[in-house]
């Protein structure tokens, strides 16, 4: 037996749905601007999350 | 922003200060959110009741200023044992707004259950209501409460409000019982809202592992709502428009974070339905979306396979055009499951987004935005800010297409501060594997980075050196059109070291026979090859369930070995 533990995958799922073009249009975030976000929580984890920390109010900082 | 001293108890946001409340409230009020719909409510029998932001903020505040004529105080701790109530909302914020700490415990659960938890955080108040309606029938919840509090383990408590739902007859102990009505009806509409640290405890919600007594998850009030803010703003894609209905009820961490924080912090509105799914009739949550023009609904998929049992034209009855994003929750939801919901309820437009995340986590962690592109049965790929990795034993990540199980690398806003008075027990899920958090979950990923859950660690199938996730030998099972609910567990084999059995809960119209047996058994072969076989198979009426509707496979696999359960009152409510 493997002792790493890994797992079988057996199954299977080849159907791949892509979002219809008005969607992408009206979203709030583009894929290009998520694939951004991405790379710059990569980059920068705390960062990333600082600037999501801006978007509310404090009482201070 | 990240202090990582006394790892992994970290602390976000250190030096910060704010409160969950007046984000979700407070600062609402003076932009054009204000007169805006905060809360629709739905109870059972048909009555509704909508609440502006508002509306919502000067309610929350005449019950804060009622709890703290209670002698409530910051750091507190307030159990709400409450059905889903405007009340229950209002609760939740007024304790948030004070300081003090709630801990929800759904209404579901028993006295003893109750207790447990009253005892484990040593809570001043319980707030409760005289009952609710569930499925036609007033269930009288006070009495419960009362029972919870007889003996010294409860002792603790030392007043108890009372909302009246049911307008029921219920007795009120002298100077420890009071009506809510009462206690709001002098109450200034303004109260000041405590100014907490960041770290300092919002909630806490008991959950259990597969052993021993609940854990009291706890969650502070900067790092959840920074976490929760971000992740459902954008997994949601939340517009000014939307009305958003997440079906979990308050008592589980969806419905604090989906339910009630998340939406409000989002501002947008947030729809609370009181009852059964079924009642009168198995059309009643589209009922729900199409009177109020749901434009998000947020299920898990056990609903769902309900739901599919009563077939297509429950909601066909219905306008659901207001639909734009579906979601799913709790456990891994079946390819078919997944195509389902999305061709009969989302008209082949909406995407369905399946979001893996834990009362541990807070927030939603690996999930697709509505731009994604989708594979049915996938979570797709971890949230910006959250670095997930499918890994071995040692920690070494697995090659592309391997099992292995979920971690997460880095810390995270939303993560629990800690489990209550167990600091112990709260370093095992980093310990397991030395540095990262440990799930509890197998998943593997695909070649384009997508992750596929394959259920709990603890639930893992072992057959003839092969091991293989429940999960997936579930959905296999699902792919057939007979079955409407199955579980998967591992029993003892002489030959093979351990075999696959499968509980089979069938369709409406399809027979348990020896005929179906082999059907379902070829079923399984064709999606997962040879490996998975399945050695038995059992048709049940229905499969034990914690109270959120999760699937209990320990159970089974007791009653398989004969073996004891351990402690239920644990596994009940799992989320």
């Amino acid at each position: 037996m493997d002792q790493s533990g890994a797992l079988d995958s057996l199954l299977t799922e080849e159907r791949v749905l892509r979002p219809l073009p008005q969607l992408v249009i009206e979203a709030n975030i583009n894929p290009q601007e998520l694939e951004a976000a991405r790379k710059f929580a990569a980059m920068d984890h705390l960062g990333y999350w600082e600037e999501a920390a801006d978007e509310l109010d404090w009482f201070k900082k | 922003m990240l202090d990582d001293k006394d790892a992994p108890f970290y602390r976000w946001f250190a030096g910060a200060r704010c409160n969950i409340v007046y984000n979700a409230l407070d600062r609402h009020i003076e932009t054009a959110n204000k007169n805006k719909l905060a809360l629709i409510w739905e109870g059972e029998p048909g009555d509704s009741r909508k609440y502006t932001y508002f509306e919502l903020y000067r309610e929350v505040n005449r019950f804060a200023n009622a709890l703290r004529s209670l002698g409530i105080r910051k750091g507190d701790r307030v159990v709400i044992y409450m059905p889903p109530l405007p009340e229950t909302v209002i609760a939740m914020l007024a304790t948030a707004k004070i300081g003090a700490i709630h801990s929800l415990v759904f209404a579901g659960f028993s006295a003893k259950a109750l207790r447990q938890r009253i005892n484990d955080c040593q809570a001043r108040l319980l707030i409760t209501s005289d009952g609710f309606y569930r499925n036609g029938h007033i269930i009288n919840l006070k009495e419960t409460a009362d029972a919870a509090l007889v003996g010294s383990c409860a002792d603790c408590v030392e007043s108890m409000v009372v909302v009246r739902r049911c307008n029921i007859g219920v007795d009120m102990v002298d100077g420890r019982d009071f009506h809510y009505d009462d206690l709001i009806r002098q109450e200034r509409n303004e109260a000041p809202t405590e100014v907490m640290d960041a770290a300092d405890p919002l909630f806490m919600l008991h959950t259990s592992g597969t052993t021993g007594k609940p854990k009291g998850i706890v969650h502070s009030h900067a790092g959840y709502m920074v976490g929760v803010h971000r992740t459902l703003t954008s997994v949601f894609d939340i517009k000014p428009t939307d009305i958003f209905w997440s079906t979990a009820d308050p008592g589980w961490v969806t419905g604090h974070s989906a339910g009630i924080y998340g939406p409000l912090l989002a501002g947008t509105t947030t729809v609370m339905y009181e009852g059964h799914p079924n009642y009168p009739q198995a059309d009643r949550l589209w009922s729900i979306v199409a009177r109020y023009g749901v434009t998000i609904f947020y299920t898990v998929p056990t609903m769902i396979r309900m739901l599919m049992r009563f077939g297509a034209q429950y909601p066909k009855q219905h306008d659901l055009s207001s639909l734009r994003l579906l979601g799913s929750v709790g456990e891994p939801i079946s390819p078919e499951t997944w195509i389902w919901l999305y061709k009969n309820i989302g008209r082949s437009e909406c995407p369905v987004l399946d979001t893996w995340w834990q009362t541990e986590t807070g927030m939603f962690m690996i999930a697709p935005l509505p731009i994604s592109l989708l594979k049915p049965g996938s979570v797709t790929k971890p949230l910006p800010g959250v670095e997930a990795e499918v890994v071995d034993r040692e920690g070494n990540p697995m090659p592309t297409g391997k099992g292995g199980l979920l971690v997460i690398t880095k810390p995270w806003p939303a993560m629990m501060t800690g489990l209550w008075n167990d600091d112990d027990r709260y370093r095992e899920y980093w310990t397991k594997i030395p540095g990262v958090y440990y799930a509890g979950d197998v998943a593997r990923k695909d070649e384009d980075g997508y992750i596929w859950m394959q259920g709990r660690a603890d639930d893992v199938i072992n057959i003839a050196g092969h091991r293989i996730g429940s999960a997936e030998v579930e959905a296999a099972f699902a792919a057939h059109p007979a079955v409407c609910e199955v579980a998967v567990i591992g029993v003892p084999d002489r030959i093979k070291g351990e075999a696959a059995k499968g509980f089979v809960v069938l369709n409406d119209g399809f027979e348990a026979s020896d005929g179906m047996i082999k059907e379902l058994k070829k079923t399984v072969r064709n999606e997962l090859g040879p490996v998975a076989v399945i050695k038995s198979i059992e048709f049940r009426q229905e499969l034990p369930k914690t109270r959120s509707g999760k699937i209990m496979r320990r159970v089974l696999k007791a009653e398989e070995t004969g073996t004891g359960i351990g402690d239920l009152t644990g596994g009940e409510d799992e989320e």
